[in-house]
């Protein structure tokens, strides 16, 4: 099996348009979270990327293309130029599989509301290319030349941790030399908004993960892109990559929609752990899932308990205090930061930690981050429906 | 909105039986327990079955009930309690 390295990265999120600026309102514990535009009156808050200039010049053609696919070549194009490829000299051995968890949701709403509002009786001639699943995925070949293996993962909140975990066995396998892998969303519509406050899980306040006061998730929009290679690949090209990402597991708790399961977590967990050869003792810093919500982040903890025992779990921290919850995107925001974690040698905080909760009693890097010699990394996705994945990354031998 | 965490008292008429219908559904094999005096938590019911209810009272008195199932389900205690902060909203919708 070929050895995968990670040779690049891009973001577009609220909380920063660059790696640097990303990793920067990480370690600041720095959210933005404001009312979305959307549903004004409603207190409905998200984590929204609120600069039109920025977006008009992500440079792609706005018109045939959804938010959540503009968001997936701008953070393309950024990892591309970190990993230091300009054109591939074999772009059919490059894969692009990226995560996303509802489409162009932003880009339906806004024509069927031609139809249901306002009794018109066309849309726009690429209603259907914007608003389709896959449509970041061809954007991202498009853009980029990549004429691999080419699909999206959907697997709600773990659609991200699904696609970077897909890509990485296309490399091992040896079916592409490439990918460009990760996860974008751009769910803050009108109508997406108000479904997921109908469910009652959304806080009016701030994400709190792992804290007693913690009240819910908050939605956000983005994308997270990471450039994975082949080791031998890579050496060829003459980069030199500090980290590989080592193992990926992933199944389905078979259970119940909305309350996740420790024991399918868990497994989760120790699958990633087994597929890079690792023990549970290797893992020096868990980034979670941690969305916020009373039951996900309880249950989070018992998972790590069942893998790592009561008293030797490593240090685990949510970012989601700061990225919001950008469901597809989300497990690739949290892979880049756990890739970041490795190389810096810190573990980012769990921001807006205010009171402990006896249920969650593990270390969550509270607040303020942590330098610590981190050579090997967990980042965990627990989707809605069951639906689990774990990737784990370390240090390039 | 009001919030419908801390209540008391004792309910009885078109609120408790309306609740009572729309629960019922969602409580199967505790149907003969729905009576003002039960506690929720003994019915069987999960925080999502509750949001569903919730969205079935809202939408059939049309009134907004300020609930966050992170937070609130834990502190509600018996269905004539439920019952109670409904009359209240629904009469603080309509005063009499």
């Amino acid at each position: 099996m070929n050895r995968v390295v990670v040779t690049g990265a891009g973001v577009v999120c609220a909380a920063g348009f660059s790696v640097p600026a990303f990793w920067d309102a990480l370690l600041a514990a720095r959210p933005r979270f404001a009312e979305a535009k959307a549903v004004p009156g409603t207190g409905i808050l998200a984590a929204e990327i609120l600069d039109d200039a920025v977006i008009a010049d992500l440079g792609v053609k706005a018109s045939s293309c959804d938010r959540s696919a503009l968001f997936a070549v701008a953070a393309a194009r950024q990892a591309l130029a970190e990993a230091g490829f300009d054109a591939f000299a074999r772009p059919e051995r490059v894969a692009v599989v990226i995560g996303n968890g509802a489409g162009g949701v932003v880009s339906i709403e806004e024509q069927y509301d031609r139809i249901h509002q306002n009794a018109q009786a066309r849309v726009h001639p690429m209603t259907v290319a914007r608003a389709m699943v896959s449509s970041s995925a061809s954007w991202v070949s498009m853009a980029t030349g990549a004429r691999g293996p080419c699909f999206v993962t959907s697997s709600a909140c773990a659609s991200a941790a699904h696609a970077i975990g897909a890509a990485f066995q296309l490399l091992r396998s040896g079916a592409a030399d490439v990918a460009i892998a990760g996860g974008t969303e751009a769910p803050l519509s009108n109508g997406v908004l108000r479904a997921w406050d109908a469910m009652k899980i959304m806080s009016s306040t701030t994400c709190r993960p792992f804290a007693r006061t913690r009240d819910g998730l908050i939605l956000a929009e983005g994308a997270g892109l990471i450039v994975l290679e082949t080791a031998e690949h890579a050496t060829r090209r003459g980069r030199a990559a500090d980290v590989e990402l080592a193992g990926f597991g992933s199944n389905a708790d078979a259970g119940n929609l909305f309350t996740p399961d420790p024991e399918g977590m868990a497994a989760a967990m120790r699958l990633a752990l087994a597929d890079a050869g690792l023990s549970p003792g290797d893992v020096a810093y868990v980034n979670a899932h941690g969305t916020g919500t009373a039951a996900n982040d309880k249950l989070e903890t018992e998972a790590m308990k069942a893998v790592f025992g009561p008293g030797a779990c490593p240090p685990i921290s949510s970012i989601k205090g700061v990225t919001g919850h950008s469901l597809g995107a989300a497990g690739a925001l949290e892979a880049i930061a756990t890739v970041l974690a490795i190389r810096n040698g810190v573990a980012p905080p769990t921001a807006n930690y205010d009171e402990p909760d006896p249920d969650c009693d593990l270390d969550y890097v509270p607040n303020v981050p942590r330098t610590m010699a981190i050579r090997t990394a967990m980042s965990n996705s627990f989707a809605f429906g069951g639906l689990n994945a774990s990737l784990v990354f370390a240090k390039a031998r | 909105m009001s919030d419908i965490s801390g209540s008391r008292g004792s309910a009885d008429g078109p609120v408790l039986s309306d609740l009572v219908e729309i629960i019922g559904p969602y409580a199967k094999g505790h149907r003969d327990d729905l009576k003002a005096e039960t506690k929720i938590e003994k019915i069987g019911i999960d925080s999502f079955d509750f949001v569903e209810i919730i969205f079935q009272i809202e939408e059939k008195y049309g009134i907004d009930v300020d609930y966050n199932a992170n937070s609130t389900f834990s502190r509600l205690t018996t269905i004539g309690d439920f019952a109670d902060e409904i009359s209240k909203l629904v009469a603080a919708k309509s005063p009499a």
